[in-house]
């Protein structure tokens, strides 16, 4: 497994010399495009208007409008290329085991049933890696996940708007204990009700002020929750600047980790030759990566191997 | 009418903190079972222990001599005392037999040592979850029996103040290779 990034970088960088040129060609291309239609569309905005100052200035926002519209839509063969060559490249680069599927994500039934979250209106998961490091198979994905909230004006005029349940990643790593029941680890609230699970009060109040724990099992809880355990948790709750929830379900362990950026993505407006995104997502990815060593979950000295 | 009313909300209030009392505390004897179910499944794992140990290492059998004499009994004919005891000397028997296996390389690489090794491993830390479990369910008897108002109520039905599990003096310190081989 390679780690240092400035080498991963100069291998990569006849890829990203690809990338920057098939982006000047793309950009070029929507240029072009937008250049005519913006240029039409500017036009017949002066004939309709018959040119009048008001006419002139709306009809070059429009045809400014467009021309960018123009351009932004060849954002997506970029991404595509940038995805299957620089960020499959990294994951390889970093963990050997490990594939990226852009195109697939975790699915929604294993995000509900999760239980760390409300049971989202509108779901959207992609850009899963899967693979195995060292004995733990693990995988992780970009999820967004929304709530319908539907508002109603005193005209009587209803307005939809999404509301974030989740954004950020979900890693679900193979934990190294057997288990049958749900262990939910929540963020700390005053209110602490489940009618579900009950509340499993720990004896760590540095994780007992950060989290709330809920379990259908006190004592499987407690199992999995071991005291160095507990210490790993919070210890990874600080690497990350998001507030992070975990639960274990079906013999593994799934961390929620929220994080508002869209990630694994390139723009057409900007050279990756330039701009630092590539090592933003190398040290991205090796962060989630290492979850696997930061809770030690290739330690199988239990049962299950 | 103001009387009735103080009196109806004391007896609810009364009624309401027994409950609650005899819930914890039967929380406190559900979590001390499952102590038990563990210390059983810990029970029935010597005969293992003991064939692994024979078939590599002859000379140990004294390390195990008073824990193959427990073996002996069945699990639920054992008194509390005798759970207590087969609790220490297994403790330090799998100890010693984990740092004996350094001397037996054959013992240490067979598969049926590194299953065992591992079951134990598994009990142990399900034990110890257990006793956590419990600890938390006294301590928060404990603090109902001992805070007021519900310390009155306590005292009238007869709660007691129960005994959280400690850890044995000889467990808390690093074990002495030296020491563990005297017997």
């Amino acid at each position: 497994m390679e780690t240092d990034f400035d080498s991963i970088y100069a291998r990569l960088r006849p890829v990203l010399e690809q990338l920057e040129a098939q982006r000047r060609e793309l950009k070029a291309k929507g240029n072009r495009t937008g250049m005519i239609v913006g240029g039409i569309v500017f036009l017949l905005g002066l004939f309709i208007s018959g040119g009048d100052s008001t006419g002139i200035f709306v009809s070059a926002i429009i045809a400014g409008i467009i021309w960018y519209g123009c351009i932004a839509s060849k954002s997506a063969p970029l991404c595509a290329f940038y995805k299957q060559h620089v960020i499959s490249a990294l994951v390889s680069q970093l963990c050997e085991n490990a594939s990226f599927q852009p195109e697939k994500g975790i699915s929604e039934q294993t995000f509900r049933a999760s239980r760390l979250f409300t049971s989202p209106d509108r779901y959207h998961s992609e850009d899963l890696i899967s693979g195995k490091i060292d004995k733990t198979a693990f995988c992780c994905a970009e999820i967004v996940a929304e709530e319908k909230r539907i508002t109603t004006d005193s005209k009587g005029r209803q307005q939809i708007r999404w509301i974030d349940i989740f954004r950020g990643f979900f890693f679900i790593a193979d934990f190294q204990k057997d288990f049958q029941g749900q262990t939910v680890i929540y963020r700390n609230s005053w209110i602490k009700l489940n009618p579900r699970r009950q509340r499993v009060k720990l004896e760590n109040p540095e994780f007992e002020k950060s989290f709330d724990t809920y379990s259908t099992d006190q004592v499987e809880a407690r199992y999995l929750l071991s005291p160095s355990f507990m210490e790993r948790l919070l210890e990874l709750d600080r690497k990350f600047p998001g507030k992070i929830t975990v639960s274990f379900l079906n013999s593994s362990v799934i961390i929620a980790i929220p994080d508002a950026k869209n990630h694994f993505e390139t723009s057409i407006w900007q050279s990756q030759l330039r701009n630092d995104s590539v090592r933003r997502e190398f040290f991205t990815l090796a962060t989630l990566f290492h979850i696997v060593h930061d809770l030690n979950l290739n330690l199988r000295i239990w049962s299950k191997e | 009418m103001l009387t009735l009313i103080i009196f109806i909300a004391l007896i609810l209030f009364g009624v309401a903190t027994y409950n609650n009392l005899v819930r914890k505390k039967n929380n406190v004897d559900n979590a001390f079972g499952s102590i038990d179910a563990m210390l059983k499944k810990r029970f029935d794992l010597i005969p293992n222990l003991v064939a692994t140990v024979q078939q590599y290492a002859e000379h140990e059998k004294q390390t195990f001599a008073t824990i193959t004499d427990l073996r002996a009994k069945s699990y639920s004919t054992l008194k509390d005392d005798e759970k207590a005891e087969f609790d220490r000397n297994f403790t330090a028997a799998s100890r010693k037999l984990f740092m004996v296996a350094e001397n037996y390389p054959q013992l240490k690489a067979s598969e049926n040592f590194i299953q065992l090794q591992r079951t134990l491993n598994e009990t142990e830390e399900q034990l110890s979850a257990s006793r956590r479990t419990f600890n938390a369910c006294v301590t928060e008897y404990n603090n109902a029996v001992m805070t007021f108002p519900t310390n009155l109520l306590a005292g009238m039905f007869g709660f007691t103040k129960k005994e959280v599990f400690s850890i044995p003096e000889t467990e808390r310190s690093n074990p002495q290779v030296k020491d563990l081989f005297k017997s």
